[in-house]
């Protein structure tokens, strides 16, 4: 609360009153956020008589605020007004909430009414929540009847078997509703309420409401009622759902809207598992099989995203090759980016379901395809996920059949192909050896560090230091330390700079010796660059050598006899960064010199 | 103070706004430093000249992923760092923070957007509202605003202003007599400084911004000569390659904020300026979407619908 | 290592047409908006946006953009009812995919109300019946319609019918012999009659969208029953185009990421294609331009002065940029036994005011 904001003296309600007339919408959302505060001043009856009242007739704002209050009405506000007993009084504005265009308010709203309702007793859902849905059932504007539709199933088991009757019989008022928004919401709403029937209801009005939906003319209508199909089928027995359900599995996963069917698509799993599998094997495959071939590329997509993770898994692995496979051998000639880009990022996980053998036969000649893809996301979302192929046919064969591919998307024009390739370079390196890796990559791996983007150069400098853990620092002094020093020559300062940076990456990984006999010169000459960026990252660099080799004694001395009397010149230099990253590097120097 | 300014920086480079008390203290540290610079600040190559960023915070990483990060690399910005984009606050007290951290390793100039009238129409003063509830953090922004330099010049031959040259002013050093500490007038040199556009005309034109004025290439290459230049790199208009190289390479468009506002589809630059002036124009795309660069919630599209 | 994998999360599916629907909301924003800012004057708009007195403004551009095409739109209808008095009949309007458009009052409020037969409208039912709400709502909206006796709610508050005006519920996708048959009752083939097509064909495929202008061209090449006559026959089209672009990429993606595509986009690539859409039904004239053509050279003087006042706009540009990938086409189909037509009907079109 603000501070000085007494509510002894000033009406809370009045302060409400005001706060709501503010002209800034975050202001009228504070307050609303406020209204438990104001509830607690005023007590529980005067909040039941006059803020719930206020609340009902004045509020009339923007979404946002009204959601907000949908929301606040929700979050056990009875305790404010009196408790349990009293909670029905919430009810009021939130069904005028109910009733307001923009459906996220009508959402929350039947939410915090049904949040509400769970501590109603059964005299106070009698008496009032029952009237309130028969209202808003038959209310003149849809948005009434559409909120209605998700108020059924809260209370369904909480009232006597008459009642329900009734409430059966008005849900299934609301799936024949001449418009399709409260058709839509019934659709919705029946898989909860149907789970909450008798299994004579389910299969007497439950099996009626549905059938009825899933013919609706509108495919919107008709697309909700995958949920109520598997909600349904649940309750049956797989005899059953054959005899009540087949026709309609088969009209879903082959509706004429393709988002009927993508629909059908994304919950495949779960009718998969709800069906049985017989079903599956008959009746599924054949038109999720039609599904990838689809004529949009929206639903090639959703399908292809489902490959590997779901419904595959439920296929044997000769099912896999006969059916699916060849699609996605179309699939990667897809006109659609996005289809390709969709199926670069599931394909590999089809190669443990298929075993080394299919997937050297049927899945690499597809890799390398995508690899060549026009479109960078097809690139980069095929060698993120190479590591998966690795494991079920070893990095040999990958590396021999995907080197060639490497290469090129080593000088991609895409950075981040090259910073992708840049990261897989050292499980390359621990599989392929020193002497086809140095033959292979080892030039690739220090053109990078002339790389014009700053982030590739970065990742050239942490890539040889991953490459000395790989193949030890002795091959790092033949093959690293004699180019990197060399570039501390070069005219372009960016590059002596990736000299002065690749040291201190590297260092740590190298031995003393390496950087007494190899490198201390070079990096010592570069702290009389002219460029000050140079001299400041030789003083950040001189603390990292300091700092990795002053534990030792021969270390010490090289602390001692060259790292700290430069970092002294370089503390009194005309520019204030190198002197603060100096002076730094001398703390720390003195600290392991002590 | 380093550290606390490195903390707010790692915060800022993540995104994440900082208190309104931090920013208080970053904005009265700022004005002590820029009080210091000159109308036209002086600056040493090596550095990287960039133009407008616009609040997209998200490519300006993308921009520092390119370029490298500060102060590892020098850097010129020209303005416009404010407004249109979702991240105004963050990407202004990001290279504010940097410039008190670093004031020898970055320098900022004023832009068109950095005005009280402007931010107001376009989106800086509503974000400030909307992130930190009162309207305290534009209001000493504004007042940074009014003290930032209105050109620079590097190593004494590359001039670099946001919007172009002015019909009052024939040489850099009456720039140098202007009383730059006060909002952006409507008109005058100052305005012109900010607002102007290099055309395809001879002499002066009227601007369609109506604010500064077009200047042909006659006025350009003038002012080259008279004032020992070669080259003008200055921002302020949307270049769909990035970069725009005009009347035989006296002056240069840069432009820093690919896909602009979400929706133009263009590609941005920065020019590196190598120690002897080389200039080298690197081109770069927007971040990636799995970089989240557009909030969760997001305001309707500014299509035609 | 390896980049972390993206997810691929599963998406709800695209319900495309609540998407579209959305589009409605975004234009009567931006009209409020450009109305809030004095570019346009329009008493009616407000009635069509909850909280319209809370709304914030658009961005310049915006208001720039819809100044300018309802600028050109308004033009072409106000000439067109012109040339239907010059004829000495009364005309027609069938507004397809009209939205929350406020031209019926706007016409029926002004000095042309009586050339005005019948006026209809068209869109799906979700935003029929929301304006069938808001008309219902308003005393100035329904005052304007007829006495309320003579107004009547139909189909369960998805249609509106009043002695000029007919609000029709319709999925224009779907084929013309499901959904125009209402329109018999209420349109003279012998009439002239203009089709208003504003952001609702670039929706659809190219096939549903020839089919509905098909429908149009045969209903009104077949006499009329009483008079024998038919009628003229004009359209008007407005909506984006060129989107092979970068420009026009980044916004096929960005409305995608909200779940509209625009496949009827797709056939026009260039301003002079855009023609072809009525020529290819046998129109004797069509005629396509930029907003940005427009207002560069369409519109008058004075008022692009008033306009530029109203708001700084920091970046020509841009506005450029986006005003170029939107056009208005307009063409108009002559009866056979056009020689006894009185006004001159394929004179009907925008004519600069100055010269770029």
């Amino acid at each position: 609360m603000d501070p000085g904001f007494s509510v002894d003296d000033i009406a809370p309600i009045a302060i409400l009153m005001d706060e709501l007339r503010s002209e800034d919408v975050q202001l009228r959302l504070n307050a609303i956020h406020r209204i438990s505060t104001i509830a607690l001043a005023l007590g529980p009856e005067r909040a039941r008589d006059e803020l719930i009242p206020f609340l009902q007739e004045s509020v009339d704002d923007e979404d946002e605020v009204l959601l907000a209050l949908a929301e606040e009405l929700g979050m056990n506000f009875e305790e404010y007004i009196g408790g349990g007993e009293n909670a029905h009084v919430l009810l009021g504005p939130l069904e005028n909430l109910c009733a307001v265009e923009e459906a996220l308010v009508r959402d929350k709203a039947a939410e915090s009414i049904t949040k509400v309702s769970a501590v109603l007793s059964q005299a106070q859902i009698e008496q009032y929540y029952i009237p309130l849905l028969q209202r808003l059932s038959h209310g003149e504007w849809f948005t009434l009847r559409v909120s209605s539709c998700a108020l059924y199933a809260p209370v369904y088991d909480r009232v006597a078997p008459p009642m329900q009757d009734e409430l059966r019989r008005g849900f299934a008022g609301l799936g024949t509703d001449d418009t399709p928004m409260v058709r839509r919401a019934a659709s919705k709403w029946l898989a909860p309420l149907v789970k909450k029937f008798a299994k004579q209801h389910v299969l007497t009005d439950g099996l009626a409401i549905y059938r009825r939906l899933q013919a609706d003319d509108q495919d919107s209508v008709r697309l909700l009622t995958v949920d109520d199909l598997i909600a349904i089928a649940q309750a049956l027995s797989p005899a059953e759902v054959k005899e009540q359900l087949l026709k309609q599995i088969r009209q879903t996963v082959s509706d004429k809207s393709w988002r009927v069917r993508y629909m059908a698509a994304s919950n495949f799993n779960q009718l998969a598992e709800t069906i049985g599998q017989d079903l599956v094997r008959e009746e599924l495959i054949g038109h999720y099989v039609q599904l990838l071939k689809d004529n949009e590329a929206e639903a090639r997509t959703a399908a292809a995203g489902q490959i590997p993770a779901g419904f595959a898994k439920l296929l044997e692995k000769e099912v896999i090759l006969a059916r699916i496979v060849p699609c996605v051998r179309d699939l990667c000639q897809d006109s659609s980016q996005h289809v390709r880009a969709a199926l670069a990022n599931q394909i590999s996980g089809l190669a443990p379901l298929l075993g080394k053998d299919s997937t050297i036969e049927h899945l690499l000649p597809l890799f390398l395809h995508l690899l060549k893809d026009e479109f960078p996301e097809v690139r980069l979302n095929i060698i993120s996920k190479l590591e998966q192929v690795n494991d079920v046919i070893g990095i040999d064969l990958l590396s021999e059949s995907l080197l060639p591919a490497i290469v090129e998307l080593a000088e991609d024009k895409s950075w981040r192909v090259r910073q992708a390739i840049i990261e897989y370079i050292p499980l390359l390196a621990n599989q392929l050896g020193k002497a086809f890796f140095d033959e292979q990559l080892g030039n690739l791996c220090m053109s990078w560090l002339g790389d014009n983007v700053y982030s590739i150069r970065e990742a050239a400098t942490v890539n040889l230091k991953k490459l000395t853990e790989v193949f030890g620092v002795e091959w790092a002094k033949i093959q690293i330390v004699p180019k990197v020093v060399g570039m501390g020559q070069h005219p372009n300062y960016l590059y002596r700079m990736t000299t002065v940076q690749a040291v201190s990456v590297i260092s740590p990984s190298l031995t003393l010796d390496i950087v007494r006999g190899d490198i201390i010169d070079t990096l010592l000459h570069l702290s009389n660059d002219p460029i000050p960026n140079i001299r400041f990252n030789v003083a950040k660099a001189l603390e990292v050598l300091a700092t990795t080799f002053g534990n030792t004694p021969e270390g010490r001395q090289l602390v001692q006899q060259k790292i700290i009397p430069a970092l002294e010149i370089l503390k009194n230099d005309t520019d204030a960064d190198v002197r603060f990253f100096a002076t730094r590097a001398l703390q720390s120097a003195h600290g392991v010199g002590a | 103070m380093p550290s606390d300014l490195d903390r707010q920086i790692e915060q800022l480079h993540r995104c994440e706004p900082i208190s309104e008390e931090d920013v208080k203290k970053l904005c009265i540290k700022a004005r002590e430093i820029l009080i210091e610079e000159a109308n036209v600040q002086t600056v040493d190559a090596p550095v990287t000249i960039c133009g407008d960023i616009h609040g997209q915070f998200w490519d300006m990483v993308e921009l520092f992923k390119v370029g490298g990060f500060c102060p590892e690399t020098n850097y010129l910005f020209m303005g416009d760092f404010v407004d249109r984009g979702f991240y105004s606050v963050e990407t202004f007290l990001l290279l504010l923070a940097l410039k008190v951290r670093y004031p020898e390793r970055i320098t900022l100039i004023r832009g068109n957007h950095e005005s009280r009238q402007i931010t107001q129409v376009y989106g800086f003063y509503d974000e400030c509202q909307r992130k930190y509830g009162s309207s305290n953090v534009w209001r000493w922004c504004c007042e940074v605003f009014d003290y930032l330099a209105l050109g620079a010049i590097v190593d004494g031959r590359v001039f670099c202003v946001h919007g172009g040259l002015s019909p009052n002013l024939q040489g850099i050093d009456q720039i140098r007599a202007i009383d730059r500490k006060q909002e952006v007038p409507h008109d005058g040199p100052m305005c012109d400084l900010l607002w102007s556009d290099p055309d395809e005309i001879s002499g002066w034109g009227l601007s369609p911004r109506g604010a500064g004025f077009l200047f042909g290439a006659d006025i350009t290459r003038r002012f080259a000569h008279d004032n020992a230049i070669d080259l003008i790199a200055r921002a302020h208009q949307l270049a769909m390659e990035g970069y725009k190289l005009m009347f035989e390479r006296t002056i240069v468009t840069v432009w820093s904020a690919p896909n602009y506002c979400y929706r133009c589809g263009n590609v941005a630059s920065i020019l590196e300026l190598d120690e002897n002036l080389a200039q080298d124009y690197k081109v770069f795309a927007h971040a990636p979407s799995d970089v989240r660069s557009i909030p969760a919630k997001r305001p309707p599209a500014d299509y035609f619908l | 290592m390896l980049p972390p994998p993206r997810h691929t999360e599963i998406r709800a599916p695209p319900d495309g047409d609540a998407a579209i629907r959305a589009t409605d909301s975004d234009a009567a924003l931006a009209r409020l908006s450009a109305v809030q800012k004095q570019y346009l004057a329009d008493p009616f708009i407000r009635h069509f946006v909850p909280r319209a007195h809370l709304q914030p403004p658009r961005p310049p551009l915006i208001n720039v953009g819809t100044y300018v095409r309802a600028e050109g739109i308004d033009k072409l209808v106000d000439q067109w009812l012109s040339l239907a008095e010059q004829e000495g009949t009364d005309c027609q309007i069938v507004s397809l995919g009209a939205g929350s458009d406020t031209r019926f009052w706007r016409i029926s409020s002004g000095p042309r109300k009586a050339s005005l037969k019948a006026y209809v409208e068209l869109d799906f039912p979700e935003v029929t019946m929301k304006k069938a709400m808001a008309i219902r709502k308003s005393k100035d909206l329904s005052a304007v319609l007829g006495s309320p006796d003579e107004v009547r709610l139909a189909s369960g508050g998805m249609a509106l019918h009043a002695p000029t005006y007919h609000l029709i519920p319709a999925d224009l996708r779907k084929p013309p012999s499901e959904i125009f048959p209402p329109l018999a009752g209420l349109l003279s083939p012998s009439h002239p009659t203009l089709l208003l097509f504003e952001c609702v064909l670039v929706y659809m495929s190219s096939a549903a969208s020839a089919a509905v202008i098909q429908w149009f061209v045969d209903y009104f090449s077949t006499p009329s029953s009483s008079d024998g006559g038919c009628g003229v026959l004009g359209g008007i089209v407005y909506e984006m185009f060129g989107l092979e672009d970068s420009f026009g990429r980044v916004m096929k993606a960005n409305l995608q990421a909200r779940n509209v595509s625009l496949p009827g986009a797709e056939p026009y690539q260039t301003a002079q294609s855009l023609p072809s859409r009525f020529l290819q039904h046998g129109f004797t004239m069509s005629n396509a331009l930029t907003l940005r053509d427009i207002r560069r050279a369409y519109v008058d003087p004075a008022e692009q002065e008033r306009i530029s006042h109203l708001e700084m706009l920091d970046e020509i540009e841009e506005l450029e940029l986006v005003l170029a990938h939107y056009a208005i086409t307009w063409g108009v189909k002559l009866p056979r036994e056009s020689a006894a037509l009185q006004a001159k009907w394929a004179d009907w079109g925008l004519r600069p005011v100055r010269t770029t």
